[in-house]
């Protein structure tokens, strides 16, 4: 140690040790100050660049202080450098530092650091002994090997503990290292010193070429400094700018996650962000994603094709490389003087889902799931659209035979669940090519995919007509319905949807006229009848207008006295070309079209104003349809013409049937109980047929029950319709409703009838119905009738 | 819970030649009883000239359910409910779902077609259809496979 001492004290030049030591102890700051930059940066190139600036500033340290010391080294001899040894030490020590630096980079390990520093170490040592061969002396030198052997252990062994404590997570332990890596420095340069003797020998030549060491020294020293200094100034700078793009990549950063769309950051094609929204839509942590490019994400897209004006479709390929449909839009912003490119990525599936959902509900009967005719119309003009020559098509409509009975039977509920399963069973029916619509109502469509073989199409109808045949069971009933089908093929039974669905409705039609539950083709003959069906509807309208009605009367006597009680209105149409057009035939035209509201109309008013004619004391009944009733107004109607004519409220009766006691019960019994506050009477026509449930009468203000002709005729030798002709009399007694036998024809029905009770006569028997005059005669001519 | 019976007849659309038809039927029966009994249901399926005759008896609900797919299949055509009614107890309580196919001689006696098409007799006739149905069964004179028997009693 003494021995040391001196060799530093007495054998240098002070000064230059001194300022050897300030360029080791700054060339040791900036190893680890570089050192610690290395392992901040990410990218490879920047930690590339700055382990070569720590490689070297390290190196040029090292080198620096051996040289500046070596200057300092007073032999008291004359000494020289050979130059291109001296470069070579520095090479060694670059070489060495870098191998060392390039290990504790690569494995910042224990072992890493440990053999790294070590290197380190031994760069000392070597470019120490490998400088001391370019140093000549005026003599010999002798190395005391023990001496050198430990220098380079020493440099080797404070090396490798300047490393593992350089990177220490202790702060307080890590300012250590820059001291360890100087005592290395200083440790085998000085030691190294003291191994060497020096013999004077005169014989030995300095070589020529050698540098002169002054200024040798002073070179060297300012160089080593300004590279120092320059490493370290630059560290600094870069160290402050890189904090504050940090900062902004930050806050960049912390706005991008606010945003609810997705965000996607790129330098040219390369990711370089991505915000938290996108992250979940991927399901990818954005780690995975910075750097990778574009295309990962968005393939066959590249950042210039994103349109920064409009928002494009694009699919979007998630971790699980599943396609997510897309929006995307781009904005170039300059982000650390580079141009960048942000895109927003707005994710369509929620979107395409409710519009789906929108889609399907604007296209779907909401009770039963089929199509509906929105979309039947859709598909039908589509079929026609991209019909192509003798490509043909059927079409198949169908409705229900009895479905309005169970509907008004067994209520909406049932109705409705009856025809949730008539659509299952129609699917069942129907191949996946077919198109199953409910039109509404108990309405339904098949528009048949494939082609049109006779035999498939039958085979399809037969087959909805037998699934539909089938009984029902809905909650402990059993209902049967059935359905007909109308079937016609497009082109040559319609060119149009229009004309199609038309064609496909009179086939329908036939089916139902041919009796329910059957199928029928469309055939030119069913236009003709429905031609005629409508001339007859635009004949029907014009006769109100023409005045083509008139009313016949039949009187209605006393069963006991035979007096005249009044007359009933029955309408004629005298058609100018047709003839007298039976009832029968075109009422039920009159109640479809909803003609019967005029035309009722005109029959109460006629009668009105024709009964004013007749003595006080007699009535006119008028029939009422049943499709009147669904006229909330009839009351206030009849009213206003009772009020118009005149006629006291007491001298009309309104007839009605059972149909229009099975609709909307309410309603009915509403406009029931109004007329008999106007005095008018109400009597239920047709008795005995369909229904007659006792509870109607029970429910309704009837003053009079008719008792169904088909009775009366077959009175008295049919033993049933006498029993029922005598049934309704008593049930009228006991309710307290008079009863009226209507075609009544021989003496004996009269007799039979009057015996059981009934209290009115109506038919042939008395008179057949007969023209306004002819009835207004009868009436004035009557005191035989008193008397009878 | 209130138990229900069925009896429908129908009219076999299968095709193929005897072999495949009885295998066919055998499908049926061997689907339909596996099914029935998770649904609680019992009853016996006789096949005569092509005619399909089914006695189905349970829980109102099963029942439905069941009838309303049998209703949607293509295999039969023509299904027409004899009857539907409540009934105390099980006629075909041993058996999920079993297949009568009578001999020869029997179905000379037995044209369970003409004995359900006496309309004014309905009931009467569903009746006497169903006991039949039973007292083949027990007899056992009919050619059943017995492995189509599922042993699973309802009580
Ligand atoms: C004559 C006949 C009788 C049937 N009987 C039954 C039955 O008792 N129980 C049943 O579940 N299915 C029965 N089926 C089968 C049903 O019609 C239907 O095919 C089956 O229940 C559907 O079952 P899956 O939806 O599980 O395929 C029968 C089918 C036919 C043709």
């Amino acid at each position: 140690m003494h021995q040391l001492y001196a060799c530093i004290t007495e054998q240098h030049d002070l000064r230059f040790v001194a300022v050897a030591a300030i360029i080791c102890a700054l060339g040791t700051y900036s190893t680890f100050a570089i050192g610690r930059q290395v392992f901040r940066e990410q990218a490879w190139q920047e930690r590339l660049a700055w382990w070569a600036t720590g490689v070297v500033t390290t190196s040029v340290a090292i080198w620096a202080t051996h040289f500046v010391a070596m200057l300092a080294y007073e032999p008291s001899l004359e000494i020289g450098f050979s130059i291109s040894l001296t470069g070579a030490s520095l090479l060694v020590a670059v070489l060495l530092v870098g191998s060392g630096a390039g290990l504790v980079v690569a494995r910042p390990t224990l072992p890493g650091r440990i053999f790294g520093g070590g290197l380190i170490g031994l760069a000392i040592g070597a470019m120490h002994y490998t400088g001391m061969s370019a140093y000549f002396v005026q003599g010999t030198l002798h190395w005391d090997v023990r001496t050198v052997v430990v220098s380079v252990v020493i440099g080797i062994v404070l090396g490798s503990l300047s490393m593992v404590v350089g990177f220490h997570p202790r702060r307080t332990v890590r300012r250590l290292a820059p001291l360890l890596l100087l005592a290395a420095v200083c440790g085998t340069h000085f030691i190294g010193m003291d191994a060497l003797t020096i013999s004077f020998d005169p014989s030995v030549a300095i070589p020529g070429g050698s540098m002169n060491t002054t200024i040798l020294s002073l070179l060297t020293a300012n160089a080593a400094l300004l590279i120092l200094g320059v490493s370290l100034i630059a560290l600094r700078l870069w160290r402050l700018n890189k904090l504050r793009h940090e900062a902004e990549s930050q806050r960049l950063r912390d706005l991008a996650d606010i945003a609810v769309e997705g965000l996607l950051i790129c330098a040219g094609d390369t990711i370089t962000g991505i915000n938290h929204s996108l992250e979940r839509v991927l399901c990818l942590p954005r780690e995975e994603l910075i750097g990778a490019p574009l295309q990962r994400l968005l393939p066959d897209l590249t950042a210039a094709d994103i349109p920064l004006s409009h928002e494009l479709d694009a699919i979007l390929l998630d971790a699980a490389g599943e396609r997510v449909p897309v929006r995307v839009i781009a904005q170039s912003i300059v982000i650390k003087a580079k141009p960048h490119t942000v895109v927003a990525v707005r994710d369509q599936r929620e979107r395409l889902r409710s519009e789906a959902e929108m889609h399907r509900l604007a296209h779907h009967d909401t009770l039963t799931g089929l199509a509906n005719r929105r979309r039947f119309n859709e598909a039908l003009a589509e079929r026609f659209a991209t019909r192509h020559g003798e490509d043909a098509f059927a079409l198949l409509v169908l409705d229900l035979d009895r479905f309005k009975s169970v509907n008004d039977t067994s209520g909406h509920g049932m109705g409705d669940a009856l025809l949730c399963r008539v659509a299952r069973r129609l699917e069942r029916a129907t191949h996946a090519d077919d198109l199953v619509v409910r039109l509404g109502g108990d309405e339904f469509a098949i528009l048949k995919g494939g082609g049109t073989k006779l035999g498939e199409i039958q085979a399809l109808a037969e087959r909805v007509i037998d699934l539909l045949g089938r009984p029902f069971l809905i909650d402990g009933h059993v209902l049967n319905i059935g359905a007909s089908v109308g079937i016609a093929l497009a082109p040559s039974d319609g060119t149009t949807p229009e004309h199609l669905m038309g064609s496909a409705d009179l086939a329908l039609y036939g089916a139902k006229e041919d009796g329910r539950g059957r199928y029928r083709v469309f055939e030119d003959g069913m236009n003709a009848r429905i031609q005629a069906r409508r001339s007859l509807e635009m004949d029907l309208r014009r006769a109100i207008a023409r005045q083509e009605f008139t009313l016949h009367y039949q009187p209605q006597v006393d069963a006991r006295t035979g007096a005249y009680d009044g007359a009933e209105a029955l309408i004629r149409w005298h058609h100018p070309e047709r003839g007298v057009v039976s009832p029968v035939d075109f009422i039920p035209l009159a109640e479809e079209t909803g003609l019967i509201g005029p035309l009722g109309e005109w029959v109460l008013r006629t009668a009105c104003t024709d009964a004013l004619t007749w003595p006080a004391h007699l009535t006119v009944a008028v029939n009422l349809s049943p499709v009147q009733f669904r006229d909330a107004r009839l009351a206030t109607t009849i009213r206003g013409i009772l009020a118009e004519t005149g006629l006291p409220g007491s001298r009309l009766e309104v007839e009605i049937t059972e149909g229009s006691l099975l609709q909307d019960e309410q309603r009915t019994l509403a406009i029931l109980r109004e007329l008999r506050t106007l005095g008018i009477r109400i009597s239920m026509d047709d008795f005995g047929t369909g229904y007659s449930s006792l509870s109607y009468l029970r429910r309704f203000p009837f003053d009079k029950i008719k008792i169904d002709q088909s009775f009366v005729r077959q009175t008295p030798e049919d033993k049933d319709s006498a029993a029922i002709v005598r049934a309704i009399a008593m049930l009228g007694t006991s309710l307290g409703l008079k009863t009226t036998a209507e075609g009544v024809e021989t003496q004996a029905q009269s007799e039979f009838i009057t015996d059981e009770g009934c209290d009115q006569l109506q038919g042939y028997l008395i008179s057949r119905p007969v023209p306004l005059e002819a009835i207004t005669a009868l009436f004035a001519s009557s005191p035989l009738a008193l008397t009878a | 819970m209130p138990l229900h019976r069925l009896l429908y007849t129908s009219e076999m659309a299968l095709i193929g030649s005897e072999t495949d038809i009885r295998q066919q039927v055998a499908d049926i029966v061997a689907r339909s009883a596996a099914r029935n009994v998770a649904d609680g249901l019992t009853g016996a399926l006789l096949q005569t000239r092509g005619m399909f005759i089914q006695a189905l008896e349970g829980p109102l609900a099963a029942i439905e359910a069941t009838f309303e797919r049998i209703c949607c299949d293509l295999r039969h055509r023509r299904v027409d409910l004899q009857e539907f009614v409540r009934a105390d107890s099980r006629v075909f309580g041993e058996w999920s779902m079993v297949n009568i196919t009578p001999d020869r001689t029997i179905e000379k006696l037995f044209t369970a077609a003409e004995l359900l098409s006496e309309q004014e007799h309905e009931a009467v006739s569903a009746q006497a259809t169903i006991q039949l149905m039973r007292s083949l069964l027990l007899t056992n004179s009919t050619p059943m496979t017995h492995s189509s028997l599922q042993s699973t009693r309802f009580s």
